[in-house]
């Protein structure tokens, strides 16, 4: 899967605008979308906030964990804690990109929030990489990975399911000991 | 087949006929005010429908939200499962009626019309999803063309084929003009005794032992993990509603087709 993939079903999550147009609801095949009054806010999905942000239609209220306050709150845990802790949002790392590019004027202090992304998104691919490593040597048959996004997920897809197919392979053909 | 879909059939045209009043109304302001009272005979017809896909034996109901988000699992199962699952058929013709439906009102709008972008930005996304699933599973019937019509040829007739009758179509023939180029390119030039193709040992076949991300969809008791190794190391667990989980494609393959386990 290709990461553009992991954007675009990201990109159907909701996100608050607050519109400076006024229309009637639109009836999109995906579910009835406003009406629009201008400057009250309405969800619309995030491709629709893009479309609408990039040709100065609304501005974006962005998601209440979008802050440097929580932000930091979430990287804490995340640092003391041994397993994953759960995200805000399944797609925290795509939101946020997506809104960063559309729309840096409408998070506040963006240039923090960039960072702190940047460093619990470090923080958890530096995790993912040692229990993948636990897990390998482990010889499990399965392991349970809550809390880990479809993102994370896909960025060690390849390797480990690969690495673990071949490890499947090899102990397949180891004779039998005992006996 | 014929038989097997009209029900499903009857039943996209009802979604469409509730839903037209709405769309249809992109022309024109004052027949857009319709919509309102359409939204609400639209919702008590939708109670009133027959069940949306035959072989799912529980009754349903549909909504296109609903439908997009059942095409969109259905493309992330068929990703990422190593074998060819079972065609959506119902999901699929449903969902081009609905983009044709949609490209008609397009249409139909007046040039320059703020909402006709949008509708179109909707469409594409839609149309990428579908596409993209029916170039999937393409792509693995041309992997496995012989093991999957082998298969399909095998299979009880109570049992719905995987294949829907146009990829059933492209099988066969893909299939043939296969074996049809392998024989005139180097079968024909071989002894005699090394021209037999020996399609049961030579057939490529998913390989169902690939690792596999997963998300349960309900709780699951007693899944049984065969190590498949000498030692026979087994293990059973149980899966609770939205855990994730990494193992083979094998011990779930039965739970993806029921749609309690969803691939990611």
């Amino acid at each position: 899967m290709d990461n553009e993939e992991v954007e675009f079903i990201a990109e159907n999550e909701l996100i608050t605008i607050i519109p400076n147009f006024q229309y009637k609801t639109f009836y999109l095949i995906g579910g009835d979308i406003g009406p629009f009054e201008p400057s009250v806010p309405t969800q619309v999905p995030l491709w629709l906030a893009v479309h609408f942000r990039q040709r100065q239609k609304c501005r974006i209220e962005c998601p209440s964990w979008i802050s440097v306050e929580k932000l930091e709150e979430i990287m804490n845990n995340e640092k003391s804690s041994e397993l994953f802790t759960q995200m805000p949002n399944a797609h925290y790392m795509e939101i946020t990109n997506v809104l960063l590019n559309c729309a840096p004027q409408d998070i506040p202090r963006a240039d923090e929030v960039k960072t702190l992304i940047k460093d619990i998104w470090d923080l958890r691919i530096a995790k993912l990489r040692s229990s993948m490593n636990e897990f390998i040597k482990s010889e499990s048959l399965h392991a349970k990975v809550n809390n880990l996004t479809l993102l994370e997920i896909n960025t060690v897809r390849n390797l480990l399911t690969k690495t673990l197919k071949e490890l499947h392979n090899l102990k397949q053909h180891v004779p039998v000991t005992d006996e | 087949m014929d038989n097997e879909y009209s029900n499903v059939i009857s039943s996209i045209r009802s979604i469409n006929t509730d839903e037209s009043s709405s769309l249809s109304s992109n022309t024109n302001e004052e027949e857009y005010n319709h919509h309102t009272n359409g939204t609400e005979a639209y919702s008590t017809h939708t109670n009133g429908h027959d069940n949306f896909d035959e072989d799912e034996d529980d009754e349903e109901e549909i909504t296109p939200a609903e439908l997009i988000e059942k095409l969109q699992q259905s493309w992330l199962n068929e990703k990422f499962s190593p074998e060819l699952l079972e065609h959506k058929t119902a999901v699929v013709e449903c969902i081009i009626e609905q983009i044709k439906h949609m490209e008609n009102n397009i249409r139909s709008a007046k040039k320059g019309d703020f909402r006709i972008a949008i509708h179109k930005l909707e469409l594409d996304r839609i149309k990428f999803l579908l596409y993209s699933y029916l170039r999937i599973r393409i792509k693995k019937i041309e992997q496995f063309a012989s093991s999957i019509l082998e298969e399909d040829n095998r299979r009880p007739s109570n049992i719905r084929s995987k294949l829907s009758a146009e990829e059933y179509a492209y099988a066969s023939e893909y299939l043939k003009n296969v074996r049809a180029h392998l024989t005139a390119s180097v079968l024909e030039h071989l002894p005699s005794n090394l021209q037999d193709l020996n399609e049961a040992v030579t057939m490529p076949r998913p390989d169902l032992d690939k690792f596999v991300f997963l998300r349960t969809m309900d709780n699951i008791k007693g899944i049984l993990i065969d190590d498949m190794t000498n030692d026979g190391r087994n293990e059973i667990i149980d899966m609770d509603k939205g855990d994730l989980y990494i193992m083979r494609y094998n011990p779930i393959k039965s739970y993806v087709n029921s749609g309690e386990v969803q691939l990611i």
